[in-house]
């Protein structure tokens, strides 16, 4: 007689851990995995084919609601590509360039704060979600401050921003902790002297995070670039790719900053500490960005764009360093106010396809570490 | 119990009747502390976890929240059973109530105050090691009856865990018994009251003491050991498919087993109803002054010639139950808020990390325990003859006394 | 070898957990909750917050600010914005006919506001939205009006108004707006529970001019919003 050696167990789309809607095939062997799949789809809003009949300022909202942790990189990688597709003719102020840098790498931290206490949550560690939840409430406070959004913000307008800074909102070097979610300069010191710390040493050093980390999901550098991989995964591993560094954009050139590495053949662990590394080196660009603006309290934040957004007909591929890797966006114009083809190149969707890769041979409770540690938002991942 | 009940008029009452009755009147008892320390222990949880997460917790529903267990069973109670297909239906409706009967049976032997035991069994020990043996069958039931991958994983999970660390635990209790000489609970806690604070079994004992505070983390399923209900991997684990008043259940004996747990670490190790009181702190003051009998002289005979005087007040009277039903409490609680801490603090670890740490790390560390115990123990007996030194004195502060 | 490896493990875990458990500890007793109260207590919204886009009125003359040139429906992405108007015969101004936003799709982007040239779009404070059924989130040309009466007060009362007195709009009797409104001392926002199939019935200061001109404007002076995008 025949038996029945595995079992097939179904995580999601209604399970706890699987960062939205998501459907993952496991085969069992006892509690081992011999055999995984994400099934995705679960949560697609037909955003590219909707972009087609929105005029270019009209996608702007709807590229927030993609990776909706890191809304304001995906405004970004969107405005800059249509920016580009005008070439000389749009120029954006100085000044609305280091307000945009320093909301993304604002936002970055934000991101990976989330992504971080989520991966720890996956864990068992629920207080440490909820620190970060506490610390990120702080952050949209600020931003909803600045844009007027508490998570879907909308600032980024084609040629600039929408306003400029509200008064006082950058506040001085020595704020501290009491003004954390009313000045940025307050946020980034309580982060560097309180929030980060606390995370390193409650989470990184604990030793039960780390049994539960290493070992478990290790990539090598060689299948992390055939897979495609970008952002903290692919540094996890030891590729140093960041396109912050390689491929500037924006005004990254003048930033000051380092780009963090992980071992040759990467496990989760890895890639945490990767991306604790990176929330610090986020804050350093914030902190430069602040001393600009504050020598430079006015300019303009808008630049001169014509009445009607009608980009010259052509193609543009844009790309930049999203908070979970490499966003991208094809956009073909044809000259008339709607985009001909918006193409959405989604960071999320490749890393899912890892976890086929990663998860077999390893323990049921080590799908969702690997899960958690290559951060997806089901949001990006279906569109 | 009898013979209470015969002093206070039943003697006309046949020996048997009145022993039905006493166990009527005890079992009532039980139950109904166990239910008032469940609804205190969810709350703490609730709001210790509150509290380190700077949150308030439950807030709305009377005292500041602190009644919202009262509310919560409500509502379980009256919320609908919903029951999935093909599921065997006998284990899992009945899975819960064996696993309640087994956490509720913990009480029976616990010492609560001077003669405060519902059973004062001459196997104690070996009681408890039985009674845990009825969890792994309430869990296993239901993770087998409910006919879902999730409630299975989880039940193989809980047996397993559960079946390993029983060994770690007894074991871990042994070194306890080693300093006794007996099984029962009583006996244990009255061994302790000689030297009031530094009497407790957790200085002697202190690996033992370690290795009982994880084994019984895990034996009850709780943070970093909740494997068997891993919110995060398997929903809910062993109790996903329960809803309304079976859910409950599952919350109660979870709860009732933490407090009963807490409560036999009380009394195994810090000196159970034996609180530092008065008359504790200054015989134990004089007993520090003298070296526990190594340097006999005239201000520690003092002392402890006025705590002679006092001890009758303290160790007779009707205060006497009254303080050490509140330091039996005051020290469960203590354990139980260790472990919610414990729980509010680390991640989950893994379960072929839990097997290793049981059987590879905590099985060799208590068998050690033993061994150091039986050595040690050896030693303060038979080395009281001889002359006092320094090494005797080491074994006397290390707590091994020769009584 | 093994014994050392053995003993390090522990400490270093030992070390890590006392690490972890004294974070936590100093957590819950040295910091404050950080909880808001919230339906007791509500935190202060910035200036520049969006909650719901409503119609302000120009509280000088009574009048809203609405002329129906439908930038804010062309400027919308996901056409939440229905607009109905016919021309008055007499003046040749758009009059509106119905103006409605519908709630359970609008996303909040802030584009409306910006289109509009006439300063008449205002984003409202309030994010207090849930309804139980979704009709009563379309909210009409009367509800955007009446709730925008607490961000028109930019403007001064005519000269000739007493202070306390209920300025004379036009719309009073069309949405029984009173100074309440304005204050919003219920806080409650919104529109009160519809009866099912709720089909929005004109008004009769729209009505009349309607039937006037009925089947000429029905055909040629009234696209609907929908159109127009």
């Amino acid at each position: 007689m025949e038996q029945a050696k595995e079992l097939l167990i179904n995580m999601g789309p209604q399970h706890p851990s699987t960062h939205g809607v998501l459907r993952l095939m496991a085969k069992l062997d006892g509690e081992t995995v011999t055999w995984m799949e994400p099934d995705v789809g679960y949560l697609h809003r037909c955003f590219e084919k909707l972009s087609e009949k929105k005029t270019y300022a009209q996608v702007i909202p709807f590229t927030d609601r993609t990776d909706y942790l890191s809304a304001l990189t995906n405004e970004h990688c969107f405005v800059e590509a249509v920016e580009k597709l005008f070439g000389e003719q749009i120029v954006v102020p100085e000044r609305a360039q280091y307000i945009r840098v320093m909301l993304m790498e604002f936002q970055r931290i934000c991101s990976h704060l989330i992504g971080l206490g989520a991966g720890a949550l996956d864990l068992g560690a629920i207080t440490p979600f909820l620190y970060c939840w506490r610390d990120r409430e702080k952050m949209y406070s600020l931003l909803e401050r600045i844009t007027g959004g508490r998570m879907l913000y909308n600032f980024w307008r084609i040629g600039g921003v929408r306003n400029d800074l509200p008064v006082g909102i950058i506040g001085t070097p020595n704020d501290g902790e009491e003004l954390a979610d009313k000045t940025i300069w307050g946020f980034i010191n309580y982060f560097d002297s309180y929030v980060w710390p606390q995370w390193d040493a409650l989470v990184t050093q604990n030793r039960i995070f780390q049994w539960r980390m290493q070992d478990v999901g290790k990539l090598s550098s060689q299948d992390a670039i055939a897979y495609g991989s970008s952002g903290a995964v692919l540094r996890g591993s030891g590729v140093n790719w960041d396109l912050r560094k390689n491929l500037p954009y924006s005004i990254y050139e003048k930033m000051e900053f380092d780009v963090p590495l992980g071992r040759e053949n990467g496990d989760c662990y890895d890639r945490w500490l990767v991306r604790m590394e990176e929330m610090k080196q986020s804050s350093r660009i914030v902190k430069q960005c602040l001393e600009w603006l504050t020598e430079n309290q006015t300019g303009e934040f808008m630049g001169k764009t014509p009445r009607v957004i009608k980009p010259p007909k052509g193609e543009i591929y844009h790309r930049i360093e999203g908070s979970r890797g490499e966003v991208a966006c094809y956009i073909v114009s044809d000259g008339t106010a709607n985009p001909y083809k918006v193409k959405w190149r989604s960071p999320c969707f490749t890393h899912l396809q890892l976890m086929p890769l990663l998860t077999p041979g390893h323990k049921v409770a080590d799908i969702i570490a690997i899960l958690g540690s290559i951060d997806i938002v089901l949001g990006e991942v279906d569109r | 119990m009898v013979e209470f009940l015969q002093s206070i008029g039943l003697d006309f009452l046949s020996v048997t009747a009145l022993t039905w009755i006493a166990a009527f009147i005890k079992g009532t008892l039980i139950l109904v502390w166990s239910l008032a320390n469940f609804g205190i222990a969810m709350v703490l949880e609730r709001k210790v976890s509150a509290w380190m997460q700077n949150r308030v917790g439950p807030w709305r529903s009377g005292l500041h929240g602190w009644i919202q267990f009262l509310p919560d069973l409500f509502k379980l109670f009256k919320k609908e059973y919903i029951e999935p297909r093909n599921i065997d239906k006998p284990l899992f409706v009945i899975a819960p109530f064996i696993g309640f009967l087994s956490a509720c049976l913990i009480w029976l032997i616990v010492p609560m105050g001077p003669g405060g035991t519902a059973m004062d069994l001459d196997i104690g020990i070996i009681f408890i090691a039985a009674i845990t043996g009825y969890d792994v069958v309430a869990i296993f039931m239901s993770g087998w009856g409910s006919n879902n991958k999730y409630s299975l994983l989880g039940a193989m999970r809980g047996a397993a865990q559960m079946i390993s660390y029983e060994v770690t635990l007894v074991m871990s209790i042994i070194g306890v018994v080693m300093m006794v000489g007996s099984l029962k609970l009583s006996d244990i806690v009255q061994a302790q009251a000689s030297h009031g604070l530094l009497g407790y079994f957790a200085w002697p004992q202190i690996i033992g003491f370690g290795v009982y505070l994880i084994a019984s983390l895990a034996e009850l399923n709780r943070a970093p050991f909740d494997l068997a209900e891993a919110e995060s991997e398997l929903v809910s684990g062993y109790h996903t498919e329960y809803s309304g008043f079976r859910w409950a259940v599952f919350a109660l004996t979870e709860y009732i087993h933490l407090v009963g747990w807490s409560a036999i670490a009380a009394s195994l190790f810090l000196g159970g109803w034996h609180g530092p009181g008065f008359y504790e702190v200054v015989s134990g003051l004089g007993n520090l002054l003298q070296g526990f009998g190594a340097f006999p002289n005239s201000v520690a005979g003092a002392i402890l010639n006025y705590s002679a005087s006092i001890e009758a007040v303290w160790t007779v009277g009707w205060l006497h139950y009254v303080v050490g039903l509140v330091w039996f409490i005051l020290k469960t609680y203590l354990f139980v808020f260790l472990a919610m801490w414990i729980r509010w603090t680390l991640p989950r670890v893994r379960i072929d990390q839990l097997m290793d740490l049981g059987w590879k790390f905590l099985l060799p560390v208590s068998l050690f325990n033993i061994f150091i115990t039986g050595i040690l123990r050896y030693v303060a007996v038979n080395v009281t003859a001889l002359p006092i030194h320094i090494g005797s004195l080491t074994i006397r502060l290390l707590g091994f006394w020769a009584n | 070898m093994g014994l050392t490896n053995f003993l390090g493990e522990a400490i270093r875990a030992g070390k890590s957990f006392a690490t972890g458990l004294s974070i936590t500890f100093k957590e819950m007793t040295m910091r404050p909750a950080i909880t808001v109260f919230y339906p007791d207590e509500k935190d202060n919204v910035p200036a520049w917050f969006r909650g719901i886009p409503l119609q302000k009125t120009d509280l000088k003359t009574g009048e809203y600010k609405c002329t129906s040139c439908a930038m804010c429906v062309e400027a919308c992405p996901v056409n939440v914005i229905t607009l109905e108007w016919h021309q008055d015969p007499v003046t040749k101004k758009k009059v509106a006919d119905r103006y409605a936003i519908d709630m359970s799709r609008c996303m909040l982007c802030n584009y409306c506001i910006e289109a509009c040239p006439f300063d008449s779009l205002v984003m409202g404070y309030d994010y207090e939205l849930s309804k139980v059924d979704p009709e009563n989130l379309v909210y009409e040309f009367e509800d955007l009006l009446r709730l925008g009466l607490k961000y028109s007060s930019a403007e001064q009362p005519g000269p000739k108004a007493k202070k306390n007195a209920t300025p004379p709009w036009v719309f009073h009797e069309l949405t029984g707006a009173t100074e309440a409104d304005i204050q919003d001392t219920k806080g409650f926002l919104g529109r009160a529970p519809l009866a099912k199939g709720y089909e929005p019935e004109l008004k009769p200061q729209f009505q009349t001019k309607t039937e006037e001109t009925a089947p000429a404007q029905a055909e040629a002076g009234t696209p609907s919003g929908e159109e127009a995008n």
